[in-house]
């Protein structure tokens, strides 16, 4: 059925109709939530509480095209004021090796996904969700920064400080014997 | 395609390889306890009118009444708007009591926290604790003549929710409950008449929306038959009838006035403004004679001012420009002045409020800029503003949480350091 209608039903009160919504979203929330919070039992109270906004807010939501968009937002919010609560990092992100032995360019190839991981360990929940939304779940950025609840103009400084700090990680991490300014960081 | 450019490109699947998108095994939890609450109604979310999309960041609630905050809020907006001139007081008078209507002097202003009533006098920045304990006591309000505190009581969330009315001498003392324990329901507002007897109240029983009016020294209902569904109110300001929002079969709204016995329902706006969806408050003027609203439609919000006493628009103060919207306004205590709210869309993702200030005439020109320029990045109201009961300064609001006071005769402001909560502040009118 069309995301519209589903929308529009589940904004009446149609408990069916939200739930294909958030069978749908739910592998990209889960995994939203987990690149945020870097913990699999935080993510999992982050999406309730996502979920648990969405049902009771989705009657104000004016344009039921803009539904992925809008419940990115309230992931991202609700992550962001899990990681406040819990002021702990715990990594369960998991992990599996992948061989880079093939490719000369340990920035351009990212293969490492150890490194990512400690790289994402570096960044503080609100630089880790504006990353997430704009590459992961394919927010514009002003969408992102809308999400966030900052300027455009915070976001772009926001993100252009944490993919700096990401490919300086990834660079040093991979080779260390690297120059952190191959890969063009700020 | 340089490294960096690369890094851009990849970064998106190297995320996906990380955290290895599966299916939640809880998600079947997770789903039946979200849905295990109740929808906010739909014309309680201001982004439903507000020509500005983008808004999600939740209102903060009441830790003691999660969800059901919203909708209590509604009753208590009600009562906040609810010129409650209560008569059953006299006994209880404290103080002289100041007139309902017109210039007062300036008292006390009123809030609550974490469920508990406190009052602050703005000149000193003294806090009291009027009403405490541990029951969920939210969104106060004066008495029109500024003699008793109003409030709303939590009692129970489950299976049912149920509240009280409740009213107190302004400093807290003699409580009792003005409106015995009632199941909410679907409540969308209530209000007493400005003479304090009579009670009336909008809800949905079953799914069935009705609006009643109660006698409270008799505490007869009286049900109102009307063919619309009402969602707010106001009494009039002879406590005669009622003028409300209401909502037809097509969801299209309109203000009505309708007497408290139910007869004489007639149609107040022309839906062909703003495509006919009036939202956010419709303060009536101290001297009853007009009526402020705001209509959405084409984008924008727009803000009028209607002659009761003619049924005609005698103001309409259009948007200025592309991207802006006005509305939201209120009457100064002296009849002269009407304060509203401009907003304007400086970024994509930012809103700028600015409370104005005009004559109550309505000439869109002479209306000049109140306070600070707020900017919001996700919107709710953005700015709420009441006038001082003396008419000398505007007390504005953001829902952040900032207050300030703007004098009207210097154009200065100061912030004030009030707590504030989801409810909006109430100042207490005093005999002059």
């Amino acid at each position: 059925m069309d995301q519209r209608i589903l929308v529009e039903r589940a904004r009446g009160g149609d408990r069916d109709a939200f739930a294909v919504l958030a069978r749908a979203a739910a592998t990209r929330l889960d995994a939203a939530a987990r690149l945020i919070l870097l913990d699999r039992e935080h993510a999992r109270d982050a999406v309730q509480e996502a979920l648990t906004r969405a049902w009771r807010d989705l009657p104000g939501l004016r344009d039921p095209d803009r539904f992925d968009a809008w419940l990115y937002r309230l992931l991202s919010n609700a992550a962001i004021d899990e990681a406040r609560r819990r002021r702990r990092r715990v990594v369960e992100v998991e992990i599996t090796a992948i061989d880079v032995s093939d490719h000369d360019d340990p920035i351009a190839t990212f293969a490492d996904r150890d490194a990512l991981d400690r790289a994402l360990t570096g960044l503080s929940p609100e630089h880790r969700a504006l990353v997430v939304l704009h590459y992961y779940l394919g927010l514009s950025l002003p969408e992102a920064a809308a999400a966030l609840g900052i300027s455009l103009g915070a976001a772009k400084s926001r993100l252009h400080r944490a993919i700096g700090s990401l490919r300086r990680s990834i660079v040093e991490t991979v080779d260390p014997a690297l120059p952190a300014a191959r890969g063009g960081q700020p | 395609m340089n490294a960096s450019e690369r890094f851009d490109r990849d970064l998106g699947d190297m995320m996906a390889e990380l955290a290895q998108p599966r299916f939640p095994d809880y998600f079947d939890e997770v789903l039946e306890r979200a849905v295990a609450i109740r929808q906010r109604p739909a014309w309680t979310f201001p982004e439903r009118w507000f020509p500005m999309g983008a808004l999600t960041r939740r209102l903060p609630l009441l830790p003691a009444l999660p969800a059901r905050a919203i909708g209590m809020l509604l009753i208590l907006l009600l009562l906040l708007t609810a010129t409650v001139a209560i008569g059953v007081g006299a006994l209880l008078l404290q103080q002289r009591p100041a007139p309902p209507f017109g210039l007062a002097a300036n008292g006390l202003i009123a809030n609550s926290q974490d469920g508990d009533i406190y009052t602050t006098d703005p000149r000193t920045g003294e806090v009291r604790l009027i009403v405490g304990g541990p029951t969920a006591d939210f969104a106060p309000t004066f008495s029109r003549d500024g003699t008793h505190v109003l409030f709303i009581r939590g009692l129970q969330l489950e299976p049912q929710e149920v509240i009280a009315v409740m009213i107190a001498d302004a400093n807290g003392a003699n409580l009792r409950a003005l409106v015995e324990p009632e199941v909410a329901g679907e409540l969308h507002w209530s209000a007493l008449s400005p003479d304090g007897r009579l009670y009336a109240v909008a809800n949905s029983a079953e799914g069935v929306p009705r609006l009643s009016v109660v006698d409270l020294a008799t505490g007869a209902r009286t049900p109102i038959d009307l063919p619309i569904t009402v969602t707010e109110f106001e009494w009039t300001n002879d406590g005669r009838g009622l003028i409300f929002r209401g909502e037809d079969e097509s969801s299209r709204s309109a203000l009505y006035y309708v007497d408290a016995d139910g007869a004489d329902l007639r149609r107040l706006t022309d839906r062909a403004i703003g495509e006919g969806q009036f939202i956010g408050p419709f303060p009536i003027s101290h001297d009853g004679r007009y009526l402020g609203y705001s209509s959405f439609g084409g984008n924008a919000l727009y803000l009028h001012v209607l002659n009761l006493e003619t049924d005609e628009v005698t103001a309409w103060l259009p948007v200025p420009s592309e991207g802006m919207a006005t509305g939201w306004p209120a009457f100064s205590p002296d009849n002269e002045r009407i304060a509203f709210i401009n907003y304007s869309l400086p970024t994509s993702v930012e809103i700028s409020a600015q409370a104005m200030v005009g004559p109550i005439d309505g000439s869109p020109t002479a209306a000049q800029p109140v306070g600070p320029l707020v900017r919001i990045p996700q919107s709710t109201r953005g700015l709420t503003v009441q006038f001082s009961p003396d008419a000398t300064s505007l007390l504005i609001t953001s829902d952040a949480g900032e207050v300030w006071l703007a004098d009207l005769e210097s154009g200065t402001y100061e912030p004030l350091d009030l707590p504030k909560d989801e409810f909006d502040l109430a100042w207490q009118r005093r005999a002059p």
